[in-house]
């Protein structure tokens, strides 16, 4: 009796997945319009569209470091129309923030898919004194809270890993200066008003490579595809050091099963398409996909420990 | 000195039937762009990213590019003939603009608008070719203090629009900063005076705020006392006077450097360059008053400073691949995809590409010229419709540049809102373009002075020990000071008591 | 004229007031430096500070009032303000083509327009052309 029951709720399911979708998919971007984030998902939008045979719209909801954005998502009807990109460890600090009274928890996403991973890295300028890492651990121990360090936003990935930087080397210490996103980092420290700066690598791969700035090392188990003489964190004696910001493509909860699968399906088909790779290869993203399980799996790892760093962080004094 | 040569080079592609195809394109495209409400330059851009996947890069940048300076001048339009600034930059030129127009010089306004953006245009792109690079450096030097500096400066300088009463003005000007600090606290994430409405978390909405304390607020006047519009139809009428042009000269060579310099310091914005000129302009007028009341220069300077400022502002952008504004982050973005990096090595690597993209911004001012000019009387045409279909008409404009922003009710809401306080605001005498500025400087303002501060360790003298950000902040107090001796001396001739 | 800006100024007073009351809830000063609270709080200061001075002024009579607009004809504004109320909160709920429909005639027909097909083609054009350019066209979601 039962095994027809759950027949009969399966056939209508299934044929909903079959008839999903039937009209454009919207597509959400929690940041700015030719941001990094913006990019890959234009890209692997444009090329998931003929496998789901319905054109996916990218609409930007830019604002409070993606707080705005993600609470629309969090309140969007949850029949696979509407999906949108989840940044992390951004995402997990809006949620764990209690200044940021985020209208959302971390179950309000299923996170089906994600994309890019790019690593975390420190960078100076180029004719910096500070020639490896070493330089400057070691001025940071010698001068705490004198030497500056930039973000590209408060409690962003960025500044979760100078915290771990700071606990990995005990006795160092930065002066933490936030800016809001890339370009004024890079302002700032190639004006020289701030010594080194704590990024991700897409964003500076390809001035490193011209030796415009200098960097000191990747925070990821391996080295970058995109600079491989840089040294990584595990390399230089700071294994605990990983930080990357991920960007995977997530939907409000209650988006019933078969169309999360769906949706899955012709995202990963998009994203393994040698066009796509081409292009994120050109555009300095590193890949790493995560389906499903995995991915879901990653998610509350990763927020288990950005509630540590953002606790540490909110209480880490200030002179 | 082989840039030269480059561009030469850069000049033979750019002139090229699909290349000056993509430059006509972006300029017309940047012109509806500009003027269709709601839609400002980086949504208009944004929605036009796809198109560069198809394009070879040149292309797709030159037409981007001129996409995004066609639509400094498409704000126009809308500023001069019914006061709604089509998007930020074009705030400054409602209140002269729109004057010029209910006197039934629209064409004229919109004409001057037009020569003094591509005389502004074409001197920044020259002055880019040739000075770019050393320039582009010295500008690296603008740290968060002398932007802080800077902007406060700005804000002192308001106190030039302040009419009779610099207490009057300068409530109007904290008033603006406050309403501008609603939202999300962009250092600490706290959400500030926002109610739990998420709506506000990024703040009011410079649009939609604009758009009511301008354009409904001048509707509802109308409806109150309407007036008869003279228009002037005639092509003589439409040209302005000898003595017009004398004027408009010098506040167009004026507009042009403010633009030009504030362009190159990454991150500026469109709207500093705009007022910076005009009160440039009204201090060093032998008739200040005229000022606000239709006076030429008061749209020949902000206009040319605008557009030598969206020339300028590519330096940034290629010399040091630094965007200064999140239109141009788009443009960036365009880069990006094609596997460029805005920089001083692409200078290297692609030249032909650079100085093509270069060459086509004297391309695309002369093609905004030629554009435009022509359609000036058209415009001015539009206003011979009786004052009824206007009104109704710039309601519907502003209803749907408010809902299309971000596709709620709620910022059609506050347009309403501050239509509502701008009508109020009006019927009293008080002073709107200082707060203004305040809102459209507010945000950037505290950023950089908590950023200073943390630069600083919580010390409020990094603002008086880097050279820069002193000696603004002494001309900002050196121009209060000014103002505020300057109008006791005049209440006390009027033999007021103090 | 003088009871309208004190009026005016009390509003405003109270308006900072609240600023600042808010802002000393958020914390003018943390272990991180000037906290999210410290610029609202000054700013209300010195705006409750202006605010005082001019109402001094007025009491004075040392303020000059600059008025232009004097003329002051509530009918018409409280209609075409109604309509814009009305309009709005119904715009997602009956669709923009519709409401628009209703708003553009109901607006012409109070300020005075007489011309019945011109006015109904402007309708049209206004509520279903403007749809259809942003909407269609122009990918521009309209409710």
């Amino acid at each position: 009796m039962r095994l027809l029951a759950s027949l009969l709720f399966a056939v209508p399911l299934a044929v909903l997945a079959q008839a999903f979708p039937t009209k454009p998919v919207q597509m959400m971007v929690a940041y700015p319009a030719g941001g990094s984030t913006d990019i890959a998902a234009r890209i692997v939008a444009a090329i998931a569209e003929k496998d789901l045979r319905q054109s996916i719209v990218v609409v930007n909801k830019a604002g409070a470091g993606g707080q705005v954005g993600w609470t629309e998502m969090s309140r969007a009807k949850p029949d696979g129309y509407y999906i949108g990109f989840i940044n992390l460890p951004a995402l997990n600090t809006v949620i764990l923030d209690p200044d940021r009274k985020a209208a959302f928890k971390e179950d309000a996403f299923v996170p089906v898919i994600n994309q890019v991973l790019d690593p975390g890295i420190i960078w100076v300028k180029g004719d910096s004194p500070y020639k490896n890492l070493k330089d400057l651990i070691d001025a940071a121990k010698k001068n705490p809270q004198k030497i500056s360090a930039a973000t590209t936003g408060i409690l962003s990935d960025d500044h979760l890993a100078i915290l771990m930087m700071e606990e990995a080397a005990p006795g160092a210490m930065f002066r933490i200066v936030h800016f809001d996103g890339g370009a004024p980092v890079m302002t700032a420290v190639m004006g020289g008003h701030i010594d080194c700066a704590f990024d991700n690598v897409g964003s500076v791969f390809r001035r490193i490579r011209t030796g415009e700035l200098r960097a000191l090392a990747v925070m990821d188990d391996q080295r970058s595809p995109f600079i491989p003489d840089v040294p990584t964190m595990r390399e230089l004696g700071y294994p605990s050091v990983i930080s990357s910001s991920t960007r995977g493509i997530a939907v409000p909860k209650g988006t019933p099963q078969p169309v999360v699968n769906r949706l899955a399906q012709s995202l990963k088909k998009a994203m393994d398409d040698p066009e796509h790779l081409k292009k994120m290869e050109e555009a300095g993203l590193q890949l790493r996909i995560m389906v499903g399980e995995e991915y879901a799996k990653y998610y509350r790892e990763l927020h288990a420990k950005a509630a540590k760093y953002t606790e540490w962080a909110r209480s880490r004094p200030h002179k | 000195m082989e840039g030269l040569q480059y561009l030469v080079s850069g000049f033979a592609s750019a002139l090229t039937p699909a290349n000056l195809a993509f430059a006509l394109a972006g300029c017309i495209l940047g012109t509806l762009i500009g003027v269709l409400p709601g839609l400002g330059p980086s949504a208009g851009t944004a929605i036009l990213i796809p198109l560069t996947f198809t394009l070879d890069a040149t292309g797709a940048i030159i037409m981007l590019a001129a996409i995004y300076y066609g639509a400094m001048y498409g704000g126009t339009i809308t500023s001069v003939l019914i006061n709604v600034p089509g998007e930020a930059a074009s705030v400054v030129t409602c209140l002269d603009g729109y004057q010029m127009a209910r006197q039934g010089r629209a064409g004229t306004a919109l004409g001057i608008a037009a020569i003094g953006s591509f005389i502004g245009g074409m001197f920044a792109a020259l002055a880019l070719v040739v000075v770019a690079p050393p320039l582009a450096r010295f500008a690296l030097s603008f740290g968060p203090p002398e932007f802080f500096a800077l902007m406060f400066l700005g804000l002192c300088l308001v106190t030039g629009l302040a009419g009779q009463s610099l207490a009057a003005a300068l409530l109007m000007t904290v008033l603006g900063l406050l309403l501008a600090l609603i939202g999300i606290d962009p250092v600490r994430g706290a959400p500030r005076f926002t109610f739990g409405i998420p709506e506000l978390y990024d703040g009011l909405g410079f649009v939609p705020v604009v758009m009511g304390l301008f354009g409904v607020a001048e509707i509802l006047l109308v409806v109150e006392a309407p007036f008869r519009r003279v228009v002037e139809t005639k092509l003589k009428g439409l040209w302005p006077s000898a003595e017009e042009w004398k004027r408009s000269g010098g506040a167009i060579g004026r507009g042009t450097a403010v633009g030009f310099l504030l362009g190159l310091i990454p991150g500026v914005g469109a709207v500093i360059p705009t007022f910076m000129a005009y009160i440039l302009e009204k201090r060093l007028s032998k008739h200040p008053q005229k000022f606000g009341t239709g006076a030429i220069e008061g749209v020949a300077a902000p206009e040319t400073a605008n557009n030598a400022y969206a020339n300028a502002a590519m330096v940034p952008l290629l010399v040091l691949g630094v965007p200064s504004s999140p239109t141009i982050a788009i443009l960036m973005g365009a880069f990006i995809i094609n596997g460029l990096t805005p920089g001083p090595f692409l200078f290297k690597e692609r030249p032909d590409l650079v100085w093509a993209v270069i060459a086509s911004f004297f391309i695309g001012n002369v093609i905004l010229l030629i554009l435009n000019l022509p359609l000036v009387g058209l415009w001015a045409r539009l206003l011979r419709l009786p004052y009824q279909y206007l009104c109704a008409g710039t309601l519907l404009f502003c209803i749907v540049g408010a809902y299309s922003l971000k596709g709620t009710l709620f910022d059609v809401g506050v347009m309403l809102v501050f239509g509502i306080i701008g009508y109020l605001l009006r019927k009293l005498g008080m002073p709107l373009a200082p707060a203004v500025l305040a809102l459209i400087l507010g945000p950037f303002m505290e950023k950089s002075l908590r950023t200073s501060l943390e630069m600083s360790a919580g010390d409020f003298g990094i603002f008086v020990t880097r050279p820069i950000s002193a000696a603004l902040l002494a001309v900002a107090v050196l121009i209060l000071a000014v103002s505020a001796l300057r109008l006791a001396a005049l209440k006390s001739i009027r033999g007021g008591s103090s | 004229m003088k009871r309208a800006w004190q009026a005016a100024l009390a509003v405003l007073l109270l308006v900072f007031a609240f600023f600042a009351f808010e802002s000393l809830r958020l914390s003018l000063r943390d272990a991180l430096g000037p906290g999210p609270g410290f610029f609202p709080f000054w700013l209300s200061v010195a705006g409750g500070f202006l605010g005082l001075v001019l109402l001094v002024q007025i009491a004075r009579g040392t303020f000059a009032f600059e008025t232009r607009n004097l003329k002051f004809e509530p009918r018409p504004v409280a209609l075409v303000l109604g309509g814009l109320i009305v309009a709005t909160a119904l715009l997602e709920a009956v669709g923009f083509r519709l409401a628009m429909l209703a708003l553009l005639p109901y607006l012409l027909l109070v300020l005075g327009v007489r011309n019945w097909f011109a006015l109904a083609i402007f309708s049209v054009a206004g509520s279903f052309g403007v749809y259809h350019v942003f909407s269609g066209l122009l990918k521009v979601p309209l409710p």
